[in-house]
């Protein structure tokens, strides 16, 4: 060292190393942040769509009525969902400030086709039971020994949300 | 060379034996400045950890109640009267029960902290004719 030196080149090396590894610490900890970001979405997005479906297929509001005046469980009145506006809808089955699309066997249900382009999207598929108003007994009966008609049928729903 | 020993010699000369030279106490001031300096900064980035995992917990128990109110639309053409726990807080190695409000459609929780309180809010839809309460560490929802 000369004389009146104050840093020696170790110490401004040991400095610099420091930096370099304080920096990566704090990326890798903003990475994990972010990661239990992405994942804390993800989780809120499944449990509200799945909450949404249970109530969209099971609730009366918009389930099969019968004329025994029961209502079917995992059904879906296609009479009802037509009379509703998809924000209308989001709201009843919890899905506010969310995008929402249905689709009944691949088709897009019209009024209900929210676009979800560039957001994180959830989407399930559910077996349920189409029907297009009110349905008897016996067309029940019919649909579940294979002959389903008009009113009644055995469809898949999917269910598409994103935020 | 023999210059050279001299010169050193000389430079040594004028130190007392036992004495800490300026080249020392300034490194050590640096030295000292620059661990301040990531105590600091690795203290104010625990401290948002904490509360980023604190907001986190808030969030996905807001968001599960919420789930649980949405889902007794399925059972509403009956008389139903559902619980579900409000599960504990974590923060700093305390656990305990947030605060717990409910909105009309949103239920907010809340937990208190040396910067304030700290909220987070979800959006829930319950059947017509039910009640949302809360009753000790358990949502109740209810249409009897």
């Amino acid at each position: 060292m000369n004389k009146g030196q104050i840093f020696s080149l170790d110490f401004i090396i040991a400095m610099i190393l420091m930096v370099f590894f304080l920096g990566l610490l704090l990326s890798l900890g903003e990475l994990q942040g972010y990661e239990r970001k992405e994942k804390r979405i993800l989780y809120e997005l499944e449990s509200k769509t799945e909450a949404a479906l249970i109530s969209l297929v099971n609730s009366p509001q918009f389930s099969c009525k019968l004329d025994t005046n029961s209502f079917l469980a995992y059904s879906f009145d296609i009479k009802k969902i037509d009379l509703i506006t998809n924000e209308d809808l989001k709201n009843s089955i919890g899905l506010l400030d969310y995008n929402l699309s249905l689709f009944l066997d691949g088709t897009q249900v019209t009024g209900h086709e929210d676009i979800h382009s560039g957001k994180n999207i959830y989407a399930i598929d559910v077996n349920i039971l189409y029907c297009n108003g009110e349905v008897s007994f016996t067309e029940l009966n019919n649909c579940m020994s294979g002959s389903c008609g008009d009113t009644i049928n055995k469809q898949t729903l999917k269910l598409k949300v994103s935020k | 060379m023999r210059q050279n020993i001299k010169k050193v010699h000389k430079h040594y000369f004028f130190m007392k034996r036992g004495q800490v030279s300026i080249d020392l106490l300034i490194t050590l001031i640096i030295v000292v400045m620059v661990i301040g300096a990531f105590t600091i900064l690795l203290s104010s980035f625990k401290s948002g950890q904490e509360e980023f995992f604190l907001r986190t917990q808030l969030r996905e128990n807001s968001s599960t109640l919420a789930s649980f109110i949405t889902s007794t639309n399925a059972i509403s053409d009956t008389n139903f009267t559902t619980k579900l726990m409000i599960h504990n807080i974590n923060y700093k190695n305390i656990s305990k029960q947030p605060l717990v409000s409910i909105n009309q459609n949103y239920i907010k929780l809340a937990f208190e902290t040396e910067n304030g309180l700290i909220e987070e809010e979800a959006f829930f839809s319950n059947p017509k004719d039910s009640k949302v309460t809360t009753n000790g560490r358990l949502l109740v929802v209810s249409n009897e």
